[in-house]
């Protein structure tokens, strides 16, 4: 018996599930900082941005099928996965201009953006920092910075980690070797479907919030919310034009989230995603993807 | 002798066993409750100074020190039922009850619930859920974040497993309601409160004491409709809750004096000792407005 078969399957398999086919993996200098993107497919160019405590894996199933007919750019937020994960730029202006950065990198001068949890708050605040280059917003189960609900919202009780995750280092010292329970913990806590994350995914998405300096700037996207809340304000007096899809899952926000929207933009579509938690492109990947091409060519 | 040694006696009630330092037999009976995420140790330096005059017991509350850690019962209702147990287990029928931080969500219930067993009621760096310490935890105002850590359930307890020194010297030595002077209380004090944190339930049942404030809250409501009428004493110090804590307990109280420590954290009674039992004390010395009936 080889050591290699004495590994549980799960982390044998790690080496191989954070690759999709037909995807192929870059590393784009912006600034300072890389980021790291996964892009496939063909057709008008879509960025895709992932929420905490993720990274661009989160789209794996519904990738593919966005790809038929979109080239799909998922990236890893500055300070996830594989992209780096500097001392600080972890408000959501400066975010977004990491991923517009990478669309110009790659020649893509007009894209369409799709964002869930922290990647809706970057995905609205390039929409709104960027008018000209972003043709279409899609936002996925979030609230939103500027939003007039906001300062209540976050006094949720089940939104304790808001909070948490802002308090300055405490958080990373008892976070520290527990990154598994905590993200696993987390994303179960928060979904309807528990089917929609296999043991792996949850390996995935915990070993990459445990690389150094990751659990730092998760936590950092949070401790941005009053940077972010101030510099929302503006955006609600100057409404986007554009068209603007917004999806919650019936078991989180639902279609209220429409509502929030409609602050920020004079076109907005979309509801509740029917039997879903949080975790959208997860839960319920066929509903999620359907609506999110039907968006892209209406 | 260490004079910061405390012997500990023990009273099991029913399902419960409470661990408490009695000492001063014969005066005023007095008993104290800490806060949290605190032991019975908080009083170390406070009861010698009270002790000349008073009767005075420091129980470990139900799930802190060494008494037991329940199932449930985490209410502060609930806890201070079991609480006058003990204290009539201890042949005590009227007493002056002192309660600092969640210790006065316990001593408010006590009082409120039973009046006329309490003779005076000492409220120390606390709050009261509905009647304020909302405020405390609305962190959109500037309130902990603990509140909604310590609510959040199961994960609460993983994270902080192995790690409770790390956890209380946080508390105490924080920069905003922490120690005025981080040295007052020493290493192994923290050590103390860590150790007793690390024992078998201690950490479910200290974050049980949050996960029970919707239910308080009802609770003080209803108590809340009758206004205590024994005296009040409310001590209140500069770098912790300031005047909040006299603010809270004159919601639901008509007879409240109230005093506020400089130089002092949220820690009074380790911090300020001689100024606390000095306050109590002359408090004390008050009539006792018992009732003829």
């Amino acid at each position: 018996m080889t050591g290699d078969q004495t590994m549980p399957d799960y982390i044998r398999g790690n080496m191989m599930s954070t690759m999709l086919e037909g995807f192929r993996h870059l590393r784009v200098r912006v600034g300072d900082v890389n980021i790291h993107a996964v892009i496939g497919g063909e057709g008008p160019p879509l960025a895709l941005l992932h929420g905490f405590p993720q990274t661009w894996w989160e789209w794996r199933r519904i990738m593919p099928r966005l790809a038929e007919t979109n080239t799909v750019v998922a990236v890893d937020l500055r300070g996830a996965g594989h992209s780096d994960c500097p001392q600080g730029g972890y408000d959501k202006v400066t975010m977004a201009a990491d991923v517009h950065g990478v669309m110009q990198a790659l020649e893509f001068e007009r894209y369409a953006v799709c964002g869930h949890d922290i990647g809706a708050m970057v995905a609205l605040a390039l929409a709104c920092t960027c008018r000209s280059a972003v043709t279409r917003l899609a936002v996925l189960d979030a609230s939103q910075p500027g939003w007039s609900g906001w300062e209540a919202n976050c006094t949720k009780p089940a939104l304790w980690h808001f909070a948490f995750h802002q308090k300055r280092d405490l958080p990373e010292r008892l976070l520290f070797g527990r990154e598994y329970d905590y993200v696993s913990t987390f994303i179960s806590d928060r979904a309807f479907d528990h089917g929609a994350h296999t043991i792996e995914d949850m390996h995935v998405f915990a070993s990459a919030f445990a690389q150094p300096g990751k659990t730092r700037s998760g936590l950092e996207w949070y401790r941005a919310f009053p940077a972010d809340h101030r510099n929302a304000q503006p955006w609600t007096r100057e409404k986007l034009s554009i068209p603007v899809l917004a999806l919650g899952g019936e078991y989180n926000y639902g279609s209220t989230i429409v509502a929030m929207l409609e602050e920020f933009a004079s076109n907005v579509s979309g509801g509740s995603i029917a039997g879903c938690g949080h975790w959208l492109p997860e839960e319920r990947p066929v509903e999620t993807a359907d609506a999110v091409l039907k968006f892209l060519v209406g | 002798m260490n004079p910061e040694m405390v012997a500990y006696e023990s009273l099991r009630i029913g399902d419960m066993r409470f661990a408490y330092h009695r000492e001063g037999h014969g005066g005023t009976p007095i008993v104290l409750l800490h806060g949290w995420p605190q032991t019975s140790w908080a009083w170390r330096r406070v009861t010698p100074l009270l002790s000349q005059v008073c009767d005075v017991v420091t129980p470990d509350l139900p799930g802190f020190g060494y008494s037991s850690k329940p199932e449930g019962g985490f209410d502060k209702k609930t806890i201070a039922r079991r609480l006058r147990d003990f204290v009539q287990a201890l042949g005590l029928s009227r007493i002056a009850l002192v309660g600092h931080d969640l210790g006065g969500h316990v001593a408010y219930a006590y009082a409120a619930q039973w009046p006329r067993e309490v003779s005076h009621l000492v409220f120390i760096e606390s709050s009261l859920p509905s009647f304020g310490q909302e405020e405390a935890m609305d962190v959109s105002k500037g309130g902990s974040w603990h509140f909604g850590f310590n609510m959040a359930g199961d994960i609460s307890e993983e994270l902080v497993r192995g790690r409770e020194y790390l956890f209380v010297d946080h508390f105490m030595r924080r920069e905003t309601v922490g120690l005025f002077d981080p040295n007052s209380v020493s290493t192994a004090d923290i050590e103390h409160y860590a150790r007793a944190l690390a024992r078998p339930g201690a950490l479910r049942s200290s974050f049980s004491y949050y996960r029970t404030l919707p239910v308080d809250r009802g609770d003080n409501r209803t108590w809340g409709q009758t206004p205590l009428s024994m005296p009040v004493l409310a001590v209140g110090a500069a770098w912790g809750y300031g005047a909040a804590s006299a603010q809270n307990i004159r919601r639901v109280a008509s007879d409240v004096q109230d005093v506020l420590v400089d130089h002092c954290g949220h820690y009074p009674a380790e911090e300020r000792p001689s100024e606390v039992a000095t306050a109590i004390r002359d408090f004390l010395a008050k009539p006792d407005s018992a009732p003829a009936a």
